[in-house]
């Protein structure tokens, strides 16, 4: 049999085919490995565990303000009139709350206890922060806390609940679902339940706390409050008090902070009880920094030794915050 | 024509240069290969190989019949919201007051204590806290207003006094329903036998304040009474006691290693304000002993008088540094004066004790305020 | 004038024509004998009769066949030592999964079923953009089974030259693999991973795991194991193993050529390859010798079948006359870029396909109708994520330190066929051991760590890790039905504080006689189902105690407890809002 007249054909490719297979197979294989990459996941999960991978909060601080002062104190007789001087004196509540903003209001209602004994944060701190939120434009307005006693209690008996259906203001629960797993890289604090649901929606938080002796960590002031957030277990905490309370200043950068020392609680505390144990000081603490606001109230509002106060000193070295008040620039005002 | 001899392997015989330096490369690759899988290989973490091959055999050895120690589960946080209002029978009531309660009756023991009251707890397990009975009442007639009731049972009475004087309001009202007992603005406070009670108002107005004055009284009333161990206590004179001032030291009073289960209390007599103690002891010769011995103190570092009886008491007066101590015992009770400045009062007043005889009316005794101390909520006010 | 015989056998290269004056490649394999040789100098050392050899006997003849074939057994040497040390006692840091990780075909379909790349399967963009460039090199170069094939092949097939060629010419049969890799994709898309049925690495490491190793310990005994080990099923297993190798013998590199679906795979990557075997056809004399040794089956002699081809460089070395090289961009005309199969071929199998996954899923085996048998390793994934990542690998299995673990038959259903169940009467779940998690390729059981595995440390809140709960039958347990003492679960039990407590009771024998015995219950929510308590239970045809497929914390479908196993904490704070 005769083989088939075979033709002299170019033993090249053609220019044209050469760049198009070219350009085909290295398409084909940049596009694979950058789906590859984009589909990478390099961390395992623990099956029926993973929506308790953990979270972690972003900053809700201001813009630094070269101007403003960064802790201001003012002097009432009248607790509405103080919080808005105070507020004023940062440099108006439109410096830290923007239109259309949701707040998370924060305040110390541990202990389902009447508000004239002082335990938890006065319905009128509210309302005044409340007001002056909105009148800056705010959207919506929360108030959440996990007290110690049962939530709706603590609402109740505190008087909070009354200002929150006066002003529309929005009540969040600690139910179930309402937690998440935090995951931060603090002394105690490290992968703990943590009340999330406010914080899904809201873009700033305010702490509004009142002032407190406290028996075992010496007073209950900003920095201790951010302690309603946490869920699980929190009794363990109390072995290691002071350095779970440093943590809280890395936990969460809030807004602001405002410490309510219009009356104080100076003996028996966290739960107090009697008049008695309350005294009147006539003084708003409002700033940024909760270490340098705490500071501030443990040395003049409560009239003690700040060396004694652990929690400042860990916070402070830890440089979560300055505890040396003086430094700051402070404004002081009589209202 | 045959085929071509089939002895040689290989067709080829020259092989291109590019040939040969691509199977170098490969081979090279290859060797790097195997040194990266051997590097991998040495260096890991043993962390996660924990399993330990001879664990495994232990286990695989079966064991028969050997009974296994029961092992107490450990108490859970749950144990409080079981035991709220569940089978325990503790029910607090209304008494028949306008009052409403806005939950189920809630119990406490030390290990859930800090479910309720949070960081106060350690105050109260200090002084052996055992239980707490809680609930809270709405006041219908009184729309917002409500009461807080509870009822910490310490293990004796001394316990209950103890922390009951810790959290006093100085400037506070003494009650007559309970031997210690006072009013505050917002609430009652009490002790009855060994429970040391708390009833806190929403509110000082009178009509909220005169139902928790009920409600105190009527608890009162219902609380086993029991002043085993406040022998002390009740023997204290009321003449002249200044509200409020009575406290109790459980070792250690003045710095006497004999004076244990002290109490103290100020009194004000005849423009003077006295230091006044009782101690309850366990026969007359250990009171004897006690008398003893601080008489031996006194008389080593000041000045003492020639002992004497009186209405069937023994009593010596001192005088040191200025100051005068007048101790007496009587029937296993000891009791005095101490660090008075005039020594006539305080001879005086211990003879009033002694005899059990004051001028008539109590006198009373307007509360001293004072001012909270910088260092308050580190005292112990035992 | 040219030569009658167009086969070339004569050896005179064809066309007489041509002028003498220069010597052919043809004159060369006529006039040359043995490959060439410098002669050896007289009285060499050794070093230098050392460097003379090396220098003829490896340089000079350094062809790219004996480089693959180095490759080759290095490759399988590597394969035969990552699972001889997938075992407790030698593991250390070894990447013991690295030929499942580097494989295309695992990363691809896990990729479409659970639309990510687990960790160590990204290295399978390693090997797939080399087959971009190079074609299907992997079978022949890399893939210990093919190498397995190979030699089969060498040492029991045929011998004689002319079989030989007409058992390397291509088949149709060849396309059955890429129906079966279309519907093996189609069935991933739909969420069920069947790659690991066929899959050459699976396959053989599943037979080694399973069937050979045990084997091997029958006859050879302590040699593999410190204690012999069983596997469920592992005789279909070695059949099928045996099966495919016994089939090189008919047909050579049966599975490489007909039945691989990584094969298939790469034979569609190879599509894009720069690098072919070219036949140059002038010099071509239709001697078709380059198909003696072909292993792709991949017609050299012609138009070169791409997707065939695995580029074993067999044929450059088979030709007389020197017409094959592995050439850079070729000319498109002398090649079928495209696989064999026919678009409704393709049309059916991925009918097929669709069909079978839907098929095998109705029977509800991985859904309502689970088996309470399935009790899958710590760590796993809930069900029907499972089995969108396991490939049957069974390198879990062969790694479990108690041998507990074993491939299925019918217990997950079909589609679950060779994944890996506990089964406690063979052995138990070791507490302080995650090496199954460790090893799976594809996060099928995730690399989770001791703390997360036993609830320990930063864990303590969410909780151990439960495969299962452990059920007392109390008519075949000593204490409750026999009047015997025992309570060796509880002895046994691992966690702390122990699942299983007991309580006193003191009963009168049937011989009147009074007798304390302590009778044992499971705390639902402290078991983690590991079977130790099972395993050790002294009734052992059929325990008195044992760990079924429910309160497993994969997934809260088959959880046990209403709470769904939330901590404490959270139950508190619901109840306490009142």
């Amino acid at each position: 049999m005769s083989k088939p007249e075979i033709e002299l054909d170019p033993k090249e490719m053609s220019r044209r085919d050469f760049v198009q297979q070219a350009l085909l197979t290295g398409f084909v294989s940049l596009g694979s490995l950058g789906a590859a990459a984009a589909l990478w996941r390099r961390e395992h999960v623990v099956p029926g565990f993973e929506d308790k991978a953990g979270i972690q909060l972003p900053s809700f601080r201001p813009d630094v303000a070269k101007f403003l002062p960064d802790l201001s104190v003012a002097h009432s007789l009248n607790r509405s009139t103080a919080i808005r001087a105070a507020v004023d004196q940062l440099g108006g509540m439109e410096r830290f709350i923007k239109h259309g903003d949701v707040v998370m209001i924060k305040p110390n209602i541990a202990f389902d206890r009447p508000p004239a004994l002082c335990a938890t944060t006065h319905p009128d701190a509210l309302r005044t922060t409340a007001q002056l939120c909105f009148e800056a434009g705010a959207k919506e307005v929360f108030v959440a806390d996990n007290p110690i006693n049962s939530p709706a209690s603590c609402f109740l008996k505190s008087g909070l609940e009354a200002v929150a259906d006066e002003l529309n203001l929005k009540l969040l629960y600690p139910e179930q679902r309402a937690f998440a797993t935090i995951e931060m890289d603090g002394e105690i604090l490290r992968h703990w339940p943590f009340f999330n649901r406010p914080f899904q929606q809201a873009n700033k938080v305010i702490g509004l706390s009142p002032c407190k002796d406290h028996n075992l960590c010496h007073a209950s002031m900003t920095m201790k409050n951010w302690y309603g957030l946490l869920g699980g277990r929190r009794n363990q905490f109390h072995q290691h008090i002071h350095s779970i309370i440093s943590d809280f200043a890395l936990m969460i950068e809030p807004t602001l902070v405002i410490l309510d020392g219009m009356d104080v609680l100076v003996s028996n505390g966290p739960t107090g009880g009697r008049l008695s144990d309350v005294k009147p000081v006539n003084t708003v603490v409002a700033g940024t920094d909760m270490v340098a606001v705490d500071s501030y109230g443990f040395t003049n509002l409560l009239g003690r030794d700040v060396e004694k106060l652990e929690y400042l000193h860990k916070a402070h070295a830890r440089g979560l915050g300055n505890m040396n008040w003086k430094d700051l620039k402070l404004k002081e005002v009589e209202a | 024509m045959g085929a071509p001899p089939r002895t040689k392997r290989f067709v080829r015989t020259d092989i291109p240069a590019t040939e040969k330096c691509v199977g170098g490369a490969i081979l090279l690759l290859l060797l790097g290969i195997a040194g990266a899988v051997h590097y991998r290989g040495v260096h890991y973490d043993p962390g996660i190989f924990e399993v330990d091959i001879s664990a495994l055999e232990s286990t695989r050895e079966a064991v028969t019949g050997v009974a296994a120690t029961l092992r107490e589960a450990p108490a859970s946080a749950t144990t409080a919201t079981a035991a709220q209002s569940a089978g325990l029978g503790r029910v607090l009531p209304e008494f028949g007051l306008p009052l409403k309660a806005m939950g189920p009756t809630e119990l406490y023991n030390p290990d859930t204590l800090f479910e309720k009251i949070n960081g106060r707890a350690p105050a109260y397990q200090e002084f052996s806290f055992q239980e707490l009975t809680t609930r809270s009442f709405s006041l219908p007639q009184q729309s917002g207003q409500f009461l807080d009731v509870f009822i910490f049972w310490m293990d004796k009475p001394l316990s209950a006094f103890g922390i009951f004087s810790l959290e006093r309001d100085p400037t506070a009202e003494v009650v007559n329903f309970a031997s210690d007992g006072y009013r505050s603005e917002m609430g009652y406070f009490f002790r009855t036998g060994r429970a040391y009670v708390q009833i806190i108002a929403s509110s000082p107005e009178a009509d909220v304040m005169d139902v928790a004055e009920r409600y105190a009284s009527y608890l009162a009333e219902r609380l086993p009474a029991d002043d085993s161990g406040m022998e002390a206590r009740m023997r204290l004179p009321s003449y002249g006691q200044v509200p409020g001032s009575v406290a109790f030291v459980a070792q250690n009073a003045y710095g006497q290693e004999l004076l244990k289960n002290v109490f103290q209390a100020r009194y004000q007599f005849d423009g003077e304000q006295l230091n006044y103690f009782a101690m309850q002891a366990a026969d007359n010769a250990q009171a004897q002993q006690v008398w003893q011995a601080l008489l031996d103190f006194n008389a080593k570092f000041g000045e003492v008088q020639p002992p004497y009886e009186s209405d069937g008491a023994t009593v010596f007066e001192a005088e040191n540094f200025g100051e005068y101590t007048v101790v007496a015992q009587q029937n296993g009770l000891i009791s005095g004066i101490v660090n008075a400045a005039n020594s006539e009062n305080a001879k005086q007043f211990m003879r009033h004790a002694i005899s059990d005889h004051f001028p008539a009316g109590k006198a009373v005794v307007a509360p001293i305020i004072e001012a909270v101390p910088e260092d308050a909520y580190e005292e112990e006010r035992y | 004038m040219s030569c009658s015989e167009g086969s070339g056998s004569c050896g005179c290269g064809g066309d007489k024509s041509k002028p003498d004056s220069a010597e052919t490649p043809v004159d060369r394999y006529i006039k040359s004998g043995s490959a060439p040789v410098k002669p050896a100098p007289a009285q060499a050392h050794a070093i230098q009769r050392f460097g003379n050899w090396f220098k003829n006997q490896v340089i000079a003849d350094m062809r790219i066949t004996r480089v693959r074939v180095l490759s080759q057994t290095f490759f399988f040497l590597l394969f035969l030592f990552f699972v001889i040390v997938t075992d407790l006692r030698y593991l250390k840091g070894y990447p013991v999964s690295l030929f499942l990780e580097i494989n295309p075909l695992v990363g691809f379909a896990t990729a479409i079923t659970t639309t990510t790349v687990y960790k160590g399967l990204i290295l399978c963009t390693l090997l797939l953009i080399p087959t971009f460039v190079l074609g299907r090199f992997f079978c022949n170069w890399i893939c210990p089974y093919g190498t397995l094939h190979q030699l089969t092949g060498w040492l029991f097939g045929r011998r004689d030259d002319q079989a030989r060629i007409e058992s390397n010419r291509f088949q149709k049969l060849q396309q059955l693999k890429y129906v079966f890799l279309i519907m093996m994709i189609v069935a991933a898309c739909f969420g069920s991973l069947q790659i690991g049925l066929l899959d050459p690495i699976c396959l053989f490491h599943r037979s080694m795991s399973t069937a050979v190793l045990p084997a091997l310990n029958e006859i050879f005994p302590d040699t593999v194991y410190v204690k012999q080990y069983y596997h469920v099923g592992a005789w279909a297993i070695g059949l099928m193993l045996l099966f495919f190798v016994g089939m090189n013998v008919i047909i050579p590199r049966f599975f490489c050529r007909v039945v691989c679906p990584l094969g298939a795979f790469l034979g569609v990557a190879s599509r894009f390859s720069l690098w072919r075997i070219e036949r140059d056809p002038n010099k071509c004399i239709d001697c078709d010798a380059c198909l003696k040794n072909c292993q792709g089956a991949s017609d050299p002699h012609t138009q070169l079948r791409k997707s065939e081809c695995f580029a074993c460089m067999e044929c450059i070395e088979d030709c007389p006359v020197d017409a094959l090289s592995f050439k850079f961009m070729p000319n498109r005309d002398h090649e079928i870029t495209a696989p064999p199969i026919t678009g409704r071929r393709v049309a059916m199998a991925s009918l097929f396909g669709a069909a079978g996954y839907a098929v095998t899923r109705s029977s509800g085996a991985s859904d309502k109708n689970f088996s309470k048998k399935v009790i899958r390793p710590p760590g796993s994934m809930k069900e029907d994520q499972f089995l969108e990542r396991c490939i049957k690998c069974d390198q879990c299995i062969r790694v479990c330190p108690t041998n507990v673990l074993q491939p299925t038959l019918m217990e997950a259903g079909l589609e679950g066929i060779w994944t890996p169940i506990l089964n406690m009467k063979i052995s138990y779940c070791e507490l302080n051991c995650t090496l199954c998690g460790q090893v799976c390729p594809t996060g099928a059981i995730q690399r989770i760590s001791i703390e997360e595995k036993t609830g320990i440390g930063e864990h303590t809140e969410q909780g151990p890790v439960k495969i299962g709960t452990a059920f007392y039958d109390r008519g075949r347990c000593l204490p409750w039905a026999m009047e015997t003492p025992c309570v060796v679960c509880e002895e046994v039990c691992p966690t702390s504080p122990k699942a299983i407590f007991s309580r006193e009771v003191t009963i009168t024998k049937r011989d009147g006689n009074p007798i304390t015995l302590r009778r044992p219950y499971v705390d639902p929510s402290r078991c983690i189902g590991c079977g130790i308590c099972e395993h050790e239970c002294p009734v052992k045809d059929h325990a008195a105690i044992r760990v079924t497929a429910i309160g497993e914390t994969r997934s809260t479908e088959r959880g046990l407890l209403m709470d769904g196993g939330d901590p404490t904490n959270i139950r508190d704070l619901v109840k306490k809002q009142r």
